[in-house]
């Protein structure tokens, strides 16, 4: 086994860190919302 | 983290960096070689003729003359002749200048511009690597490379392209800035602005990153290296004055090119309207389900790759979105290091994984043929 890592790299924080509601959230919508958009698009006419 | 510790207690790296080189042969010579086969059979006749007024190389006009397709064409006429349409200046200039400045010594422009792609490619799977081995494990960075080479839109890392320079000098800047070496940093992010637009997204991203690394409260002050990076952008924009008078070129020329601001999600909106009235459209259709997929990717970042990579995607989205269009997202998606750091966490056992590696190939391969022949997406 040989290893690359770099313990500072892999210690750096995520955007997002704890696991809140508010951050669930934020995850489920920047998923949802451009495809609500999407969809959307779809049923709206040009 | 665990997954890919856990994992590499049977990681075999010298099969495994085998395996990946094999991967790279068949991806950037062996597409390239059907690319080169399809271009001589059936390579647009425009194609074949514009090519033949810049260059005499056999080698591009006979083979490798399809990677200078759509984009490649504009790059090769601003390496050889410099800016000359108001369009043209829609393209930074850091690449087609490297491909003039070395074509001399490589046999000419075109072959100049290839072999850059192609060493930025290597440089890029290694950056890749390193990235993700630091983060998740060497298993997780070995699948993070093979997905990187195997995407739908790799190809363009091969052709007359920003795409493997770019992406090269990204890479560059986030490892750099993660070891702290931030002068090295904000040098790679002022040649990424100088390659391609969206370079200066660098900024933001690294900041905020280096930011978050204070856990909100203190930031480096050596990240001030960062204010280095918008160097590149406005060095192209003085070059657009002084050759036209105008200090906008590079932003007049978007408007040439159809794209004005709007709202990211209303350009989504738009294009799915579009798709509403003409169904059958290969690039339309592509884009946007990169750009629906790479929100998805998006969203598991946050909580999962380095703050950087997380907001370095999210801008690189929203940037070319902000144009009004979807055209070449799924180019762009292919050029954001997250969302390979992303799709290696979440592919981690190899019956999902080699299904989705077989499947971006065969993608890979359809639509490197059809860019060689002339007619592909951009």
């Amino acid at each position: 086994m040989s290893r690359v890592t770099a313990p500072a790299f892999a210690a750096f924080p995520t955007l997002l860190e704890r696991r809140t509601t508010a951050v669930a959230i934020t995850e489920w919508a920047l998923a949802l919302v451009p495809l609500a958009f999407f969809l959307a698009g779809l049923i709206v006419p040009k | 983290m665990a997954d890919g510790c856990d994992r590499d207690a049977r990681f075999d790296r010298r099969r495994t960096l085998g395996a990946l080189g094999l991967l790279f042969v068949v991806v950037h010579i062996g597409i390239p070689f059907a690319g080169a086969l399809a271009f001589r059979r059936f390579g647009d006749a425009a194609l074949k003729g514009a090519l033949a007024t810049r260059t005499s190389d056999p080698w591009i006009l006979d083979a490798l003359g399809g990677l200078l397709a759509r984009d490649g064409q504009y790059y090769l006429a601003i390496a050889s002749e410099g800016y000359r349409s108001p369009k043209s200046w829609a393209f930074f200039p850091l690449y087609p200048l490297a491909t003039r400045a070395l074509g001399p010594l490589l046999g000419g422009a075109p072959r100049a511009g290839l072999a850059i792609a192609l060493v930025a490619s290597l440089a890029c799977c290694a950056m890749l690597y390193r990235m993700a081995a630091a983060a998740s494990g060497e298993a997780a960075a070995a699948r993070a490379v093979a997905l990187f080479l195997a995407f739908p839109t790799h190809f363009f890392f091969s052709a007359f392209y920003t795409e493997a320079l770019f992406f090269a000098f990204v890479a560059l800047a986030m490892t750099s800035s993660a070891r702290h070496r931030w002068g090295l940093a904000a040098l790679a992010g002022a040649l990424a602005a100088a390659t391609r637009s969206s370079g200066i997204l660098l900024v933001p991203s690294l900041a905020i990153a280096a930011w978050r690394r204070g856990d909100w409260r203190t930031i480096d002050r050596r990240a001030a290296w960062l204010a280095l990076v918008p160097v590149g952008t406005l060095a192209f924009f003085a070059a657009g004055y002084v050759a036209t008078g105008h200090l906008d070129a590079p932003l007049a020329a978007q408007h040439a090119w159809a794209r004005k601001t709007t709202f990211p999600l209303l350009t989504i909106a738009q294009a799915a309207q579009d798709l509403r009235l003409h169904p059958f459209d290969l690039q339309r259709d592509i884009d946007l389900a990169a750009t629906l997929g790479a929100f998805a990717v998006a969203a598991r970042a946050l909580r999962r790759v380095d703050a950087a990579q997380s907001v370095y995607l999210l801008l690189a989205l929203a940037m070319p979105l902000s144009s009004g269009l979807v055209h070449s997202m799924a180019r762009y998606v292919a050029g954001v290091p997250a969302v390979y750091l992303v799709l290696a966490q979440d592919l981690s056992s190899r019956r999902r994984l080699f299904p989705v590696l077989a499947a971006s190939l065969i993608a890979q391969l359809w639509l490197a043929i059809r860019f060689c022949e002339g007619v592909g997406i951009v």
